[in-house]
């Protein structure tokens, strides 16, 4: 690899953010989130868990104070006195690092299998992915409701529910892909020329990897909401874990008392969160499509 | 064409053979069934009480699952029904629209408000909406399927046809009030299908605008809304069918979600119920008739696709 | 008076003469009469074509000095009236055959629509199932003799050349006034070249429909046309009968071309002779100003920087260069 291979690819990374304005934003929001979490979690001394019988319900306050640092509960507290602020930080943490998981191991396993279904044409993996096609609709949420009858509760479970739910259609996704660009005519023409399967896999992969980092964006914003909505429904986390559907599930009881902050503020950062990696992943799959297929000298 | 049936109705009892394969080892673990080494026999015994409908009796309540099963499952589909009218006319209609109209900006706006909702959980699009609606406008209830004061007597247990079939003095009254429930929950549940939808006959329909047989329809002179329906909608179904089991997902989750934020009395609420509980019949059965179910709707619809996508000239040679 | 009077239809993507696509185009064309549109695929065809029938482009302005259809100024009308009388004098047949058809109706359906929303009623055909009858007539007109398999199938389990022919029947179900072809012999065998050939000829000599052809081929068009106009990169260079045009071309560029079709032995390669010629052909953004031919004509000056004018021979030959009477012995 060649200096000039990176700056073609830094060139085309930073050409396409900066070419649509949407994009930037998406850009700018995921590393103001990234600094957020970060910070809340490692820096600011924040303690989700801490509750403050006396200052519960206290309303979101931005007063700032250069002696004592920010007055107290930006996002106010909730009926136990816990801070929302670090609850929110915390539990995006989790929520995120859970999707991270699910949509990355279903993806390395989904595009795995598809691809070798595709390009082995093994009997075997053919039937599988033929029952995938079956499965491309299995709602997470169905499978989290099993695992409760199995196993206690936790949000690794929940993960776990989500990535397997998420595999079927990696699966066909990366079977239908792989088996489309081997009827295209270069691939042809590569396995009449003699070209080893290894060699054919790793150049159709190259040509098809702006698809799967699509497809791998939007299962991980799916992942985001189906967490979120399996901890909503009480199946996920524990209860006093920060988790940012169960603390909505928790804040609904209260607004009939007026409290909002209680729901507005894990709202908020979960369609932030969704939204931002709908961008990001859109601009990264452009990113690569150009990355790819476009002259280095461009 | 006749092998095209058999083939999928063979993957369908595959599948629906694996899944019993499946509870029945969810069983076995979870109740510490010690087999004796007479795996077969018992799962013989499964099969034979999943065949006769008999799921197991509640830990909790003591009566049978297929019977609870049967209680609620008139008032999830009662509800299923509602929000499917309701996103299939908005999303097909929008998503029209919005191919229609490409450069203006309403296509615009319909895309992102499109986007946008598909990004939002549906337990948000509920919560936002208890407070948005029923805390301003306190006639539209947030819970329930009709107010208490009214006696039904359940016939087809679906409380819509079961209040017509009354001859209470005031039907009218509870006509009325079931409706005014049903709106949170109908609207939540078709938000987030109305919004795939709409994105979904989009790119469909604007890929049929594009051919030519759509252009020389066009320059006939015809009205444009004929051309659009039965040309350019019944070439777009196909590329809709094909990508309608996402939707089965999303609705399954939605109508989950809304039952039990709305305490709707549907499967949907006994699920989450049971799962809260750990009663684990109930929750087994459930599942069990859910995924049966999942998996017949996902065969139905993709002999669809098949068949409504017209014959391509590879094909026919 | 003829049956489309169209003059001077420029299509633009921007101000300015370098961007008008298609400049100042004029088609006067008779009733009764077959104008074949001669052009290379990139000079325009498609575009003017699909201008005529209403078929916008979105990002191009379209603007025409005078655009009539039997008299009628079309420009004067209502958008609405505009597209339904437009949309009943003028049938278009696109280029790929299967496309023109509807992919999901079988071809008895496609008859039937357009037979019941032509709105037939008044004639007097109105009896219990004319409709049957006339699509089966129309099918053995054009040559399709197992008409009743055709009819029950879709689009994508026919040929090529039964599409084609479909499209035709389909045209004369129509009723138009003009019949409007894009490249409707792309891609044929000489067999069904001659066969679609001569099926055009007999439907233009008895059920009297004006055509216009567009093609990039001038040889098997020579003898159904009754006229050519001559496009090059956005301009008409000459316009006239047919035998009068192959018998004395006028213009530079219809000079080379008919040279080159009776050097080949009455084949065209276009692509043969602009390499001779030399030069590039000119497209949108780098269109040249004044005469197009201009930059690859062996007898340009500085004078044709400016838009040559008309030059008019009786009996309507018409063409536009500087040079109005070049010798012959070119």
């Amino acid at each position: 690899m060649t200096s000039g291979t990176i700056r073609h690819w830094a060139s085309c990374l930073w050409g396409t953010f900066r070419g649509r304005p949407l994009f930037l934003t998406g850009l700018i929001g995921l590393i103001c989130y990234i600094i957020i979490i970060a910070a809340g979690t490692l820096f600011m001394g924040l303690d989700p868990y801490r509750q403050n019988i006396s200052e519960y319900f206290v309303p979101p306050s931005l007063s700032f104070s250069f002696e004592t640092g920010f007055n107290r509960f930006i996002m106010g507290t909730d009926d136990l006195g816990r801070d929302i602020f670090a609850r929110v930080v915390f539990g995006a943490r989790n929520t995120l690092f859970a999707a991270v998981f699910a949509a990355a191991a279903a993806a390395a396993v989904g595009i795995a299998a598809g691809f070798a279904a595709a390009i082995s044409g093994n009997p075997v993996l053919n039937i599988l992915r033929r029952t995938m096609l079956f499965l491309a609709a299995t709602p997470s949420v169905l499978i989290a409701v099993l695992m409760t009858a199995i196993v206690d509760p936790s949000l690794r479970h929940v993960a776990e529910a989500v990535a397997l739910s998420l595999l079927p259609g990696f699966i066909s996704s990366s079977y239908r892909i792989a088996a489309d660009e081997l009827r295209k005519k270069y691939v042809i023409a590569l396995r009449t020329d003699g070209a080893g399967k290894m060699y054919i896999t790793r150049i159709i992969l190259r040509n098809t990897a702006y698809l799967f980092a699509g497809m791998t964006a939007r299962a991980f914003s799916t992942a985001i909401i189906d967490i979120a909505s399996i901890c909503f429904l009480g199946l996920g986390a524990h209860h006093a874990t920060p988790e940012l559907g169960l603390m909505i599930s928790e804040g609904m009881a209260f607004i009939y008392r007026g409290n909002y902050w209680c729901i507005i503020f894990p709202g908020i950062a979960i369609v932030s969160a969704v939204l931002i990696v709908n961008i990001v992943g859109s601009a990264l799959k452009t990113a690569i499509r150009k990355g790819v297929f476009e002259n280095a000298s461009s | 064409m006749i092998k095209f049936i058999l083939n999928r109705l063979m993957t369908l009892a595959g599948l629906l053979f694996l899944l019993s394969v499946i509870t029945f080892w969810v069983n076995v673990r979870i109740y510490d069934i010690d087999l004796h080494g007479q795996l077969l026999p018992e799962y013989g015994k499964y099969m034979r009480n999943l065949l006769c409908l008999n799921l197991g009796t509640s830990d909790i309540s003591g009566r049978p699952v297929m019977d609870l099963i049967r209680d609620t499952l008139p008032s999830t589909a009662g509800l299923l029904f509602s929000s499917l009218m309701i996103s299939l006319i908005i999303g097909i209609s929008c998503g029209s629209t919005a191919a229609l109209t490409i450069d203006r900006t309403t296509s615009t706006v319909l895309t992102d408000i499109s986007i946008f909702a598909a990004s939002v959980p549906v337990f948000l699009i509920a919560v936002f909406l208890i407070i948005a609606v029923s805390l301003n406008i306190t006639a539209i209830p947030s819970s329930d399927e009709l107010s208490y004061f009214y006696e039904v007597p359940r016939i087809t247990a679906i409380r819509l046809i079961d209040i017509l079939l009354t001859d209470s003095g005031r039907k009218s009254e509870m006509l009325y009030n079931c409706l005014l429930h049903l709106v949170l929950p109908a609207a939540t549940i078709s938000v987030l299908p109305a919004a795939e939808l709409t994105r979904i006959t989009r790119n469909s329909l604007r890929n049929v605008m594009r051919q030519h047989y759509m252009q020389a329809a066009m320059s006939r002179g015809w009205s444009v809304f004929y051309i659009v329906i039965f040309h350019g909608l019944r070439n777009a179904l196909p590329e809709i069918f094909i990508r309608l089991p996402v939707l089965i997902n999303l609705y399954f989750t939605a109508v989950v979600t809304a039952e039990f934020v709305f305490n709707w009395p549907g499967t949907g609420n006994l699920l989450i119920a049971a799962a809260q509980d750990r009663d684990r019949p109930v929750i087994m059965g459930i599942f069990l008739f859910t995924a049966s179910v999942l998996l017949t709707l996902n065969s139905v619809l993709s002999l669809l696709a098949r068949f409504t996508r017209p014959v391509t000239a590879e094909q026919a040679r | 008076m003829p049956l489309l009077d169209l003059k001077n239809l420029s299509i633009s993507r921007g101000e300015g003469e370098r961007n008008r696509i298609i400049d100042n185009v004029s088609l006067t064309i008779d009733q009764g009469d077959i104008r074949a549109l001669i052009g290379v695929s990139g000079a325009g065809m498609s575009l003017i074509m699909t201008a005529i029938v209403g078929i916008r482009r979105r990002g191009l302005t379209y603007s025409a000095e005078r655009y009539r259809i039997d008299g009628t100024d079309v420009q004067k009308l209502s958008p609405a009236r505009r597209r339904r009388f437009i949309g009943r004098k003028i049938f278009i047949i696109f280029q790929d055959p299967r496309m023109n058809l509807d992919p999901a109706m079988t071809i008895r359906r496609q008859f039937r629509e357009i037979l019941s929303l032509r709105n037939f009623h008044d004639r007097w055909y109105r009896y219990p199932g004319w409709k049957s009858r006339r699509m089966e007539n129309l099918l053995i007109r054009v040559g399709i003799s197992n008409y009743r398999k055709v009819l029950r199938s879709k689009p994508g389990e026919l040929t090529d050349i039964e599409c084609r022919k479909i499209n035709i029947a389909l045209a004369l179900a129509y009723e138009p006034e003009l019949l409007i072809a894009d490249e409707p012999l792309s891609a044929m065998s000489v067999s069904s070249e001659s066969q679609i050939l001569s099926l055009l000829d007999s439907v233009n000599k008895n059920e009297h429909l004006t055509m216009l052809i567009g093609t990039n081929d001038l040889a098997p068009i020579a003898k159904l046309a009754g006229s050519v106009s001559l496009l090059y990169a956005g301009q008409i260079v000459e316009t006239g009968k047919t035998q009068a045009v192959l018998s004395s071309p006028k213009h530079p560029y219809t000079r080379r071309l008919i040279r080159s079709m009776n050097e080949m032995g009455g084949e065209l390669d276009h692509d043969e002779m602009f390499s001779e010629l030399g030069g590039i052909f000119p497209s949108w953004p780098e269109l040249p100003i004044g005469c197009r031919f201009g930059p690859r004509c062996p007898m340009a000056e500085r004078v044709c920087l400016r838009t040559p004018p008309a030059v008019k021979l009786p009996q309507g030959h018409v063409w536009k260069c500087h040079f109005s009477a070049p010798s012959d012995s070119e």
